[in-house]
């Protein structure tokens, strides 16, 4: 296992001391990857935090150009990166924060052909798609290669975070067996509300890695921020999911 | 026998009543965008079936409400999430009491 450096410990001692992390839990960190997915409300603050916390590599993937609207809540951007790539803008922020940290970017989103590959290069995968087609695509994959899968949403004022273990809890098409048509992506929305359910989504990764607390697998957390409401509910896998069914 | 079947009919609609219960509705993001509302009250038998209470609910709200829970097949959208007293649903069939929640929540993605 990678060992620490004065540096490093220096920066992570008051995570040292959380309950059953400790310095084996900061060196998975160290030792592990992430695949994020759009670095926008959700992805931009994921990433922030698990570059906070010491993870070793991030891929993120994430096409387009920064705009005017991004900046309420996608925390990586910043007013003088308007116009300029994305991806570009979270790497130089992700590592002005932490300069030891792997970063590797697509300028493109998750997509049919680059899927496979970018899942393949982390142990564990964190959604935060706004479309669907590339929410199923991650799900398809992550469960297929045996990655855990953070999946992370948000509507308005409202969030929700699951996390998949394949084979072992409801994948995304256990939650939603058929294509949500309904879904429209653009909403009002508060960085406050993306950067809840984002910090929560990073947390739910770091305790997968340094394998400690309680994941919430098979469960889905709701949270309404309009009225400080929080539910969690058991999700059944279903044995005819068409994607975990046979894992 | 008209004044028997009028006492009849008047016990049976007496029993349906003591047997429907009052249940409360909630919705969530795009759901509750187009009810207007964040929950509805809403009387049901206490073995009402998934469908048909969707069906009912569905009744009282706009065409682009009823979409969302309902394809062009008029078939319920197996993306919509029933959770019933904080449980998602195991059955076709609700088994409710009086003040029994059923929250139906539309799917939701990132940002």
């Amino acid at each position: 296992m990678a060992e620490l450096t004065d540096k490093e410990k220096a920066v992570y001692e008051w995570q040292f001391t959380v309950p059953d992390f400790g310095e084996e839990g900061q060196k998975k960190l160290k030792e592990s990857s992430v695949l994020i997915s759009r670095v926008g409300g959700l992805g931009s603050v994921v990433a922030y935090e698990l570059a906070a916390a010491g993870i070793g590599k991030i891929v993120l993937a994430h096409g387009g150009n920064v705009k005017p609207s991004d900046l309420n809540r996608q925390l990586l951007m910043t007013d003088d990166w308007l116009g300029r790539p994305r991806v570009e803008s979270a790497k130089r922020r992700l590592l002005e924060l932490n300069p030891r940290l792997e970063v590797e970017i697509v300028n493109s989103n998750i997509n049919e052909e680059n899927a496979g590959e970018l899942v393949s290069k982390v142990d564990v995968v964190v959604d935060c798609a706004p479309l669907f087609e590339e929410r199923f695509l991650m799900n398809r994959e992550a469960v297929r290669q045996h990655k855990p899968l953070v999946d992370c949403a948000m509507y308005e004022l409202e969030a929700q975070i699951m996390t998949v273990i394949p084979g072992e809890s409801a994948c995304l098409s256990c939650l939603y067996p058929d294509w949500p048509k309904a879904w429209k992506r653009e909403f009002p929305v508060f960085g406050a509300v993306s950067g809840t359910v984002a910090c929560l989504g990073a947390m739910e990764a770091i305790k997968l890695i340094a394998d400690f607390g309680e994941p919430l697998t098979g469960r889905l957390l709701t949270m309404n921020l309009r009225d400080m409401s929080f539910h969690t509910t058991k999700i059944n896998k279903r044995n005819t999911c068409v994607v975990c069914a046979q894992v | 026998m008209t004044r028997f079947h009028d006492e009849r009919n008047e016990v049976i609609g007496v029993l349906k009543m003591i047997m429907n219960m009052r249940i409360k509705i909630k919705y969530t993001a795009q759901l509750k965008k187009e009810a207007g509302v964040s929950e509805d009250w809403k009387e049901v038998e206490q073995g009402v079936g998934v469908e048909d209470l969707l069906k009912n609910i569905a009744a009282g709200h706009s065409d682009a409400f009823r979409n969302i829970l309902f394809d062009e097949e008029n078939n319920r959208r197996q993306s919509i999430l029933i959770i019933h007293n904080n449980e998602q649903i195991q059955s076709e069939q609700l088994e409710v009491n009086e003040n029994d929640e059923i929250l139906i929540m539309s799917p939701i993605a990132g940002g």
